[in-house]
């Protein structure tokens, strides 16, 4: 509010020192003739006359130059008042032009004053000097909230505003209303590729990391305004890697990570990103490596990747549970397709020890200790599968 | 809201700016008097709004408030209070506001001090300042806004360059800017009066503070720069003929011509046209300089900002005003009134060959910068010019231009006696003479050419101050008589002497600094020391040391001579962490005749470092002449001649004819 009465006192100011002189009616039409022109002139060359004899009197010109020079510049003294004689006056202070000219300026100042301002400006965002940051902080963000609330209670079509509330709430991670406030910028028509995208990333945050529906729906409607949306591509590579799609989501994030400039800020991260889950993969390919077992030549149990550990680490304890059971039955579903697996029974016995499901991890040892007895006895792993094979058994009751 | 109230105050210069450019004109066209009357509170109120802005930006820089993106991208909370102050303008978008606001300063300063101005040609001066300042405002707020917002704000900010965080830039970018804005002074009277169609030696006379005091400005930018280069790259030249450089230095040639030409008009109202296109083309390169370096086509430590959109709008800003002016030019030059002849040997002659000399160098120079750029945009090859070609094209222009210099100042106006100039350079000549034995004397080997180069500019120098001599009578009139005659002495002939003597002593330092400089690299244990041109360096040791916003070694290098004590240099090596850049710091010391120079390099690991020497001759002698040719101007610009009354009453009550000239 304080902003727009200074910024109207500022107008006001302005409109008035241009259109006074508009406004000042002339004492005498005659005292500002516009004709004066050779009189300007005159000055000047006066002026050069006067500095001719002056350096003359000094001595600092001989005389044959300065004469010459004198009479040059009486030469032009002539010549601009049969100027001034032939140029008639042409002045004019018409009170037509003096109201156009007026109602030019105060139309123009207020009008595309505030126009262009509310384009480029963000009137409702206060200033935030770095010191007043240092630990104030969630204090003065809790301050902003009530103040833009209050201003989009009454007008709540202002979808500026609603953009400012949800990355406060975002900060102060509150996701919901943050959610909230997206969705009614969307509601009113003024979602862009990036609102979309912002809305995902809350509902992601909100569940903890996991990539839901509507998220999902959410990226889907950002790609689509916006195939280039850096925020949408992320997430939706994201959502990939925790369906398992981890190739999907690594090609995916290469090439966001192709077309992000080098010095944007989600680099680092999608940086990291990319190289976890390059790792995983990593761990998974090398399924030609001769070392496994002979006869146990399948695919090794593929641990958790950087995205499901990211994403595990964001959800609350019984969440987490489930999670791991989930993947942990994912692990025990492969077993029984491609049983040859030693490594692979022991691991999701260990599985089930860690989730303190006892029987289910002495089924799991039943099915792993035959096939690593079966293993000749110069097999390279075998020594140290036959060691965890013990150790699982001596924490089983 | 602080930010804010500067945003919504640029936007009122720009509205403002509308106004002072179209109304004024318009009544200057249609002879509306009420509407000429606009322009001057128009003008005045654009440097208040612009101020307003300016104080905006540098408080939201001051109290760092990283919600503007501006601050956020360019400053940092540790970083020390005068360098978030200087910050404002060290960044594409506070540089372009920097710029609006001289543009300002100087309009306000015309309807200010304009009083002797015609109505007409005031409102069309001030008219064709608000076009540019349109072009500015309009750059600045669409592609270079530094009031945009973010938020939620980013914790800290992202620093500023750490090469820029020095005292220099405190002064380098207005100093710089002053001058290539001044020149817009120069130009907006040569377009109204192209306009007006109308362009006289009073022309002349109303033109002339206005390109001493861009010229001045603009001669403090660049040395100031070529100061800064100097000390903090740490390379131990002073000119590297790069591009950044150049396109400060061209308008400063022209620019230099444009003064020489505005006299010719004020005294002989010749040379007009010419003088009107030298304006044109100077404020169009000083232009060029500005956006040059922002457009991304130049890489340097100028380049702020590359973005195409902004180098698109650049270009046809650039079309528009270059192109437009030429056209104007072209259209109503033919109106003009030519002016009187003269004789070649005259001083309009040599003002003449003065300013061929200066347009062709300024030529050479304009080839060599943007040569390059167009051959890459062509077939993508890369060539650099450097040193090289400015050796064999430049230079060369430069030698009778120095030559000339010191008979112009000698000459008459109209018909001047070349014998009887010569002869009145006895002096001159014995001090080339001498100047040349000198050199000889103290350098081995037998260096003929820059003993030749010497001789030259001690003629230069000698003969600036013969010619003041001269007109003070000195040691022909007893000396109270002198004083008596130096004291009535117009001050732009002082003005003039300085101006020329202080080239005179630039010159020679540059030929010192580029003949004679020494550099030696050595790795250095502590209590090794190195000898450079008969000094002692002593390398005492590294220390360690924090400072405001980043680390520090810190050598200590003890310089003997003979074993004296000369003086004691602390060159750094720092390292800013929050840019992850490191810097060098020279340390210098001057004898006024040679700069000790020292830089600190990298540790071998082994308890050495690699300790940089070079000798500099003669350096300290550039920046000296130019504070001397600075000095010049202004007391130039101090002349009361410049001063002219505006037309009273009085005066226009003189019945026309009748002009009062006693016959003394």
């Amino acid at each position: 509010m304080i902003f727009w009465l200074l910024a109207a006192a500022l107008t006001a100011l302005v409109v008035a020192v241009l259109v006074l002189p508009l406004l000042r009616r002339p004492a005498d039409p005659d005292a500002e003739g516009y004709d004066a022109r050779s009189a300007y002139d005159q000055t000047v060359y006066r002026d050069q006359l006067r500095e001719l004899q002056e350096d003359q009197r000094r001595g600092l010109l001989p005389a044959e130059e300065a004469d010459a020079a004198k009479r040059e510049v009486e030469r032009r003294l002539l010549r601009s008042d049969a100027e001034a004689q032939a140029g008639g006056s042409t002045a004019s202070s018409a009170p037509l032009f003096r109201r156009l000219g007026a109602a030019f300026i105060v139309l123009l100042m207020p009008l595309a004053g505030v126009g262009i301002y509310l384009g480029y400006g963000t009137p409702g965002l206060p200033g935030l000097p770095f010191a007043e940051r240092q630990g104030g902080s969630s204090q003065e963000a809790e301050m902003l909230v009530a103040q833009l609330e209050a201003r989009l209670a009454g007008n709540p079509e202002d979808a500026e505003g609603w953009l400012v509330l949800a990355r406060v709430y975002e900060r102060m991670a509150r996701y919901g209303q943050a959610a909230e406030a997206y969705r009614r910028i969307i509601e009113l028509g003024r979602g862009g590729a990036e609102v979309h995208a912002s809305l995902g990333e809350v509902l992601v945050a909100e569940a903890g990391g996991q990539v839901g529906r509507d998220a999902r729906l959410a990226f889907a409607r950002a790609i689509e305004m916006d195939p280039a949306n850096p925020r949408a591509r992320y997430y939706a590579g994201m959502a990939m890697a925790q369906d398992d799609r981890l190739a999907d989501a690594l090609a995916v994030w290469r090439g966001l990570e192709a077309d992000s400039p080098p010095d944007a800020p989600w680099r680092p991260l999608l940086e990291r990103q990319i190289a976890n889950a390059a790792a995983s993969l990593g761990e998974a390919t090398p399924e030609t490596i001769p070392e496994t077992a002979p006869g146990a030549g399948n695919e090794a149990p593929r641990g958790p990747s950087a995205a499901d550990i990211e994403a595990m680490q964001a959800l609350s304890p019984e969440e987490r549970d489930q999670f791991i059971r989930s993947m942990v039955e994912g692990l025990a579903a492969r077993l029984e397709e491609q049983p040859d697996n030693p490594e692979g029974w022991l691991q999701l016995a260990r599985s089930y020890t860690v989730l303190g499901d006892v029987e289910a991890a002495g089924r799991a040892l039943e099915r792993a200790a035959p096939l690593v007895e079966a293993m000749p006895a110069d097999t390279p792993g075998r020594a140290a599968l036959q060691q965890r094979l013990e150790a699982l058994r001596a924490t089983l009751p | 809201m602080i930010a804010e109230l500067g945003h919504f105050a640029l936007i009122l210069a720009l509205l403002t700016a509308v106004v002072q450019g179209s109304l004024p004109m318009v009544g200057a066209a249609r002879g509306y008097m009420p509407w000429m009357s606009l322009a001057a509170p128009a003008a005045l109120m654009q440097l208040v709004l612009v101020a307003l802005s300016f104080a905006a930006l540098t408080y939201v820089y001051v109290v760092s408030d990283f919600t503007v993106v501006n601050v956020a991208e360019n400053s940092h909370s540790a970083k020390p209070m005068l360098y978030k102050v200087t910050g404002v303008w060290g960044n594409h978008e506070g540089s372009m506001v920097l710029w609006i606001l001289i543009l300002a300063l100087f309009g306000s300063m015309v309807a200010f001090f304009g009083g002797n101005l015609p109505p007409s040609l005031k409102a069309r001066v001030l008219g064709v300042q608000a076009w540019i300042g349109i072009g500015f405002l309009l750059f600045t707020l669409l592609t270079s806004n530094p009031f945009l917002r973010v938020f939620p704000a980013p914790a800290d900010g992202r620093d500023l360059n750490p090469l820029l965080q020095d005292p220099g830039l405190a002064f380098h970018p207005p100093l710089l800017y002053a001058g290539y804005v001044g020149f817009s002074m120069a130009f907006s009277f040569a377009i109204a009066a192209l306009i007006e169609g109308k362009l006289d030696a009073a022309w002349a006379r109303w033109v002339r503070p206005w390109t001493l005091l861009a010229w001045a400005f603009l001669t403090a930018g660049i040395a100031l720069g070529s100061w800064w280069a100097y000390y903090e790259l740490g390379w131990g030249g002073w000119w590297f003929w790069d591009p950044v450089e150049n396109v400060s230095f061209m308008p400063w040639l022209l620019g230099t011509a444009l003064l020489h030409s505005a006299i010719v008009v004020e005294k002989r109202d010749a040379l007009k046209i010419w003088t009107v296109l030298l304006a044109i083309l100077t404020f169009s390169l000083s232009l060029m300089g500005t956006f040059i370096v922002r457009s991304g086509l130049l890489t340097s430590v100028h380049a702020f900002a590359t973005d195409p959109e902004r180098g698109f709008f650049i270009l046809v800003l650039l079309l528009i005003t270059v192109g437009g002016s030429l056209l104007l030019f072209a259209l109503r030059a033919p109106v003009l009134k030519p002016g009187g002849l003269f004789a070649p040997i005259s001083r309009e002659g040599g003002m003449v060959l003065n300013n061929l000399f200066l347009a062709a160098a300024c030529a050479t120079v304009f080839l060599g910068t943007l040569y390059p750029l167009f051959l890459e945009a062509i077939d993508g090859s890369k060539v650099s010019v450097g040193p090289p070609f400015y050796n064999v094209t430049f230079v060369p222009l430069m030698v009778p231009l120095l030559f000339v210099m010191a008979l112009g100042p000698l000459m008459p106006w109209k018909r001047a006696d070349l014998a009887g100039v010569f002869a009145r350079l006895k002096l001159a000549a014995l001090g080339a003479l001498a100047g040349a034995a000198i050199t000889l004397y103290l350098r081995e080997g037998w260096p003929v050419l820059p003993a030749a180069a010497m001789g030259l500019v001690a003629w230069l120098f000698v003969a600036s101050l013969v010619e003041w001599c001269e007109r003070i009578k000195l040691f022909r009139a007893p000396l109270g008589d002198s004083w008596r005659r130096a004291r009535n002495l117009p001050r732009a002939a002082h003005g003039m002497t300085l101006a020329h003597a202080g080239m005179a002593i630039a010159a020679a330092g540059m030929i010192g600094a580029s003949v004679w400089n020494l550099e030696e690299v050595r790795n250095l244990r502590p209590g090794e020391s190195m000898q450079v041109a008969g000094y002692d360096y002593r390398f005492d040791g590294v220390e360690q040391i924090q400072g405001p916003n980043y680390l520090a070694d810190r050598a200590q290098i003890t310089v003997t001579r003979d074993g004296r004590p000369v003086a004691v240099l602390t060159p750094e090596k720092r390292l800013y962490p929050v840019q992850n850049m490191p810097t060098t710091e020279a340390a210098i010391h001057t004898t006024w005749v040679v700069d000790l120079y020292a830089v600190i390099g990298d540790s071998d690991g082994r308890g050495g470092w690699a300790v940089r020497i070079f000798h500099e001759p003669l350096v300290p002698w550039i920046w000296i002449g130019c504070i001397v040719m600075v000095l010049g101007s202004f007391v130039s610009l101090s002349d009361r001649r410049l001063r002219i009354g505006a037309p009273s009453r009085k005066a226009k009550a003189v019945p026309a004819g009748g002009h009062p000239a006693p016959a003394e």
